[in-house]
């Protein structure tokens, strides 16, 4: 039985085509059928399908039937692309004996793939190695199999040449798969034990458990014991994706699967944990997963102030489904109740706040985004700080740190002085150049955090007309010269529009948030004062003057339909509005320091 | 009927005008040939014999014959309509008879035509006095021509006329604006109507304004325009008694007032709109339609703009009663609607009181002088 699984995931930079291969796996094992066929299956979010890309991992099995006539179960787990949900991709590996690396035939290798390649070589995983979009006019299949070979050590001859678009080569990869990659180990007889790589919850059934079987064996019917709770369960429903959730009477060691069982409570089904059976437990938990730590934080607050308690279960059950999500209530004095919420990046951000705006039907505001400082004070404590609000006053500070990441660019040579340039404007350290091929360079810099989170990524890519890419991996916090800056709005600090700034930029960061502000926030019925002060320093300022005049239309008998109207929209307006004291302020005004431009 | 039900005020919409002001986006149509204007008299007394049995009992205390352009109608067209009026209608003694006329459509025997019908209020549609204002308005009579019919009035002894003038015109300076508002008053109307020139983008003034030929004035000229006015019209000896309306002592428009305080109207003609017990409804548009149903024997189906609840009456009574400058008597309109605004807009009453917002005093509430200009910012929120 195990000798016919295998359980692979594919590696893939954005674009790359990974979510189309999906789509033709799918399709050449006849796991749907050309009617049910759409784009980007696997994607079940709207939001993915928006968005092109893939946020969720997403397990399915295939059924396959290979050239020697053996009948074989494929495990796939479709896994994201982006650096903010690297955490999905070392769940799904994690699961897997194999993984497929997926290259643009005329975009080569990107410096995100290389660092999953990396995650899967380290978990021991086999690598089949191929190149896509082989039918485009710019495909240049060679060189890119020489820079996987240079680059990651694959053997060029045995890197696949693929169409996933035409269907070309994908019946060649799902031999590859078949042949190269090593079916599951582990003891069906032995005590259960199975590892818990994603949840969700769903209102009629419960917690919903996606695993993976190491050892022994499950039926429908049997109790659980969860190993970090020791609570137990009874087997409702047990069963595989195929890519509908079919039920199954077993799953057994190295097949991968879901089960609900009544879980009511959230906290019972924790990513990583290990799933075991009362009767017969297992000694050890499986390994689990390191805990991930969010570097970036925001505050989250329902627009209508009686929604926290809807917005506090909106995060436990998303939380389910998004183990890296981070949160604990917090208070502001603009803003009322809330919680500060801590994400992998911005575009991790950007997804949980909207997926609980769609999923929960909440209407959200989020202030800016920061990165946690480390504040040594004068007392010898240490300060971790998520928010700036609670940034101490300045003769308690020691010394500031802020975290720093080591960040790899891969860059066609001829961009290297403009990148060099921009991690320069960043506060970057350069570490190391390498050429990878004799056109492609890889940069090593060490950057602050905070300031690749803004717009680096934006600068980087029109910069380099698109072509260079970023991956960075976390280091450590090191001191810098760190302020506080408040904006206050007719002379009442703002505490959710505070924002941590580098000394020699602050001036100039201040003047340009006032401005900003003042575009932004619209004319009301007084005038507006903003200001930017560090400490009791004011150092920048706008006004925005009195609103004068409104639409002032007749209004007789035949008039008046349209006359509610038109005030029906104006209050629709004011309800993007949050009121800070007696200033109405659109929503978007608390991400504005994400835009304020650096030089 | 009970004693106690209010008097119906009548709309009667006559759409035609010599041609379509390059501003205009209300419902007219650019015609005056005889005949059709013969059919549309016809249809109209139809409507008003099938519309009346329901109200006989009913005291009607205001017509009001608007447009488009009313003048445009001979003396015993407009003679025949007001005739059937008074034929199937209830009419006060101190019935409000309005009629509105562009100066370039009448004479002074077109005047005493109009007088000797019923007419006791004309609304003179002046605009400006300023010939190359009109021109650009796409206006079709000038300045002689407004002084001329003011002049035919005076001639009658018909001193109960308004006269209509718009700010904030292509080009118009405050000191512009407050030389035609001078004129204006020298002609000694009993009440005037200033009204902000507001585009529709799709007139051909508007237009031009989107494709940047003109610039509208900044917020600040507009809004020192309409102060201003207030303060001249006020040393004058005029009452400011709505946003955007004046008159001398006892010379309010009652037809206008009915709107403004949510009593019950009826409209007849193409396009009029009437409302009654909370159901605002629409007569058929363009005039061909109206005619042809009403050829037909029946009364033309309207179309239900909107079927208004307790609290949605409330609304409405808020946002149109503030309008007006006295404001709105919570307790009349509490008995008037069975509900007390307080019930439902308590918060928001007492936030605005706090803010000054809104000045509330021996039961009435009204808006702040300083907000006029600015009123939807404070009426939007009583809409639910």
């Amino acid at each position: 039985m195990q000798d016919r699984i295998r359980n692979f995931s594919i590696i893939a930079h954005i674009d790359h085509g990974k979510s189309t291969l999906a789509d033709r796996l799918l399709e050449l094992t006849g796991a749907i059928s050309q009617r049910e066929m759409r784009e980007q299956f696997l994607d079940k979010m709207d939001l993915e399908r928006e968005k092109g890309i893939t946020i969720k991992l997403q397990p399915v099995r295939l059924k396959y039937q290979s050239r020697d006539g053996q009948d074989y179960i494929l495990n796939l787990i479709d896994t994201p692309g982006h650096v903010d949900f690297s955490y999905e991709v070392s769940r799904s590996l994690a699961a897997c004996e194999g993984a497929v690396l997926l290259v643009d035939a005329s975009q080569g290798i990107e410096a995100q793939t290389l660092a999953n390649v990396y995650l899967a070589m380290d978990l021991d995983l086999e690598i089949v190695g191929a190149v896509n979009k082989i039918d485009l006019p710019g495909a240049e299949p060679e060189q890119v199999k020489e820079e996987m070979e240079t680059v990651l050590g694959l053997d060029r001859n045995d890197i696949l040449s693929i169409s996933a678009k035409t269907g070309a080569g994908v019946i060649d990869l799902l031999e590859a798969v078949v042949n190269h990659i090593p079916p599951p180990q582990g003891d069906p007889q032995a005590p259960f034990q199975a590892l818990i790589f994603d949840s969700y919850f769903d209102s009629y059934r419960g917690a919903i458990c996606y695993f993976r079987v190491k050892a022994g064996q499950i039926r429908k019917g049997d109790i659980i014991r969860m190993m970090s709770s020791s609570r137990e369960f009874e087997v409702a429903e047990l069963g595989v994706i195929n890519p509908n959730m079919t039920e199954v009477q077993l799953l057994q060691a190295g097949e991968v699967g879901y089960l609900a069982a009544g879980i009511k409570n959230v906290a019972d089904t924790k990513v990583g944990d290990t799933i075991t059976l009362a009767e017969r437990p297992a000694e050890h938990a499986l390994p689990g997963y390191q805990e991930v730590k969010p570097m970036v934080f925001c505050g989250l607050y329902p627009l209508e102030n009686n929604d926290f308690e809807r917005l506090r279960e909106a995060l436990e059950r998303l939380k389910l489904n998004d183990a890296s999500l981070l949160y604990e209530p917090e208070s502001s004095e603009a803003l009322g109740f809330g919680f500060r919420c801590g994400f992998l990046g911005l575009l991790h951000l950007e997804i949980v706040k909207e997926r609980l705006e769609r999923e929960y039907d909440l209407s959200l505001l989020a202030t800016a985004p920061s990165v946690v400082y480390k504040i040594i004070l004068t007392d010898g404590n240490e300060l971790l700080l998520r928010n700036p609000t609670h940034w101490p006053p300045a003769q308690r500070i020691e010394r500031v740190m802020e975290p720093f990441v080591k960040a790899s660019i891969m860059v066609p040579q001829e961009f290297v002085g403009t990148i060099m340039e921009l991690c320069q404007e960043k506060r970057g350290a350069f570490l190391n150049m390498e050429y990878l091929t004799t056109q492609r360079v890889m940069l090593t810099y060490k950057l602050p955090l905070a300031e690749i989170l803004y717009d680096f990524f934006d600068a980087l890519k029109s910069r380099t007309r698109g072509y260079a890419s970023l991956d960075y991996e976390l280091g450590d916090f090191e001191a810098s010269d760190l302020i506080k800056l408040d904006i206050m709005l007719n002379g009442e600090v703002v505490d959710a529009l505070s924002f941590i700034a580098h000394e020699d930029k602050a001036y100039y960061r201040a003047r340009s948030m006032a401005a900003k502000l003042r575009k932004i926030i619209p004319r009301q019925l007084y005038e507006v004062v903003i200001q930017a002060a560090i400490g009791n320093r004011v150092i920048a300022r706008e006004s925005i003057k009195a609103m004068r005049k409104d639409v002032l239309a007749k209004c007789y008998g035949g008039d008046i339909t349209r006359k509610k109207k038109l005030l029906e929209k104006q209050k629709e307006g004011k309800k993007r509005m949050k009121q800070i004291g007696r200033v109405e302020v659109p929503k978007d005004a608390f991400m504005t320091v994400m835009s304020i431009e650096d030089d | 009927m009970t004693r106690d039900t209010p008097a119906l005020s009548l709309y009667i919409h006559i759409p035609f005008c010599l041609q379509k002001c390059r501003y205009c986006d209300f419902l007219s149509l650019p015609r005056s040939d005889s005949s059709l204007l013969d059919d549309y008299t016809t249809a109209l007394l139809t409507e008003i014999e099938l519309k009346a049995p329901p109200f006989r009992n009913r005291s009607v205390d205001t017509v009001y014959l608007g447009g488009g352009t009313p003048s445009l109608m001979d003396g015993a067209q407009i003679n025949k309509v007001i005739l059937r009026v008074r034929d199937y209608f209830n009419l006060d003694e101190n019935v409000e008879v309005s009629l509105e006329a562009n100066p370039a459509t009448v004479t002074r025997d077109k005047l005493m035509a109009f007088r000797d019908a019923g007419v006791n209020r004309i609304s003179l549609g002046v605009q400006s006095f300023i010939d190359s204002d009109l021109k650009r308005l796409g206006r079709r009579h000038r300045l002689k021509d407004a002084l001329q019919t003011v002049e035919d009035l005076n001639k009658l002894d018909w001193t109960n006329f308004n006269l209509d003038l718009i700010y904030g015109l292509p080009g118009q300076s405050i000191e512009g604006w407050l030389y035609n508002l001078e004129t204006a008053i020298d002609l000694q109307p009993a009440h005037l109507s200033t009204y902000l020139l507001q585009l529709d983008p799709a007139t051909p003034l508007g237009r031009e304004l989107s494709q940047g030929l003109w610039q509208e004035a900044s917020e600040e000229q507009l809004a020192a325009m309409y102060h201003q006015t207030r303060g001249l019209l006020a040393r004058q000896g005029f009452i400011h008694y709505e946003l955007s309306n004046y008159c001398r002592p006892g010379q309010e428009c009652r037809h206008n007032l009915a709107y403004w305080q949510g009593r019950p109207y009826l409209g007849f003609g193409s396009g009029a709109v009437g409302c009654l017990d909370g159901r605002r409804i629409i007569n058929p548009w363009p005039p061909a339609d109206y005619i042809d149903a009403l050829k037909t024997g029946g009364l033309p189906h309207g179309k239900v703009l909107e079927v208004m609840d307790q609290r949605e009456q409330l609304s409405e009574a808020m946002v149109m009663g503030l309008r007006l400058i006295e404001g709105i008597s919570m307790e009349e309109i509490a008995v008037r609607l069975g509900i007390h605004p307080r019930a439902q807009y308590a918060r928001l009453i007492d936030e605005f009181v706090e803010r000054a917002w809104l000045i509330e005093s021996c039961g009435k509430l009204r808006l702040n002088p300083e907000l006029y200009f600015v009123s939807n910012q404070v009426l939007c929120h009583f809409i639910d």
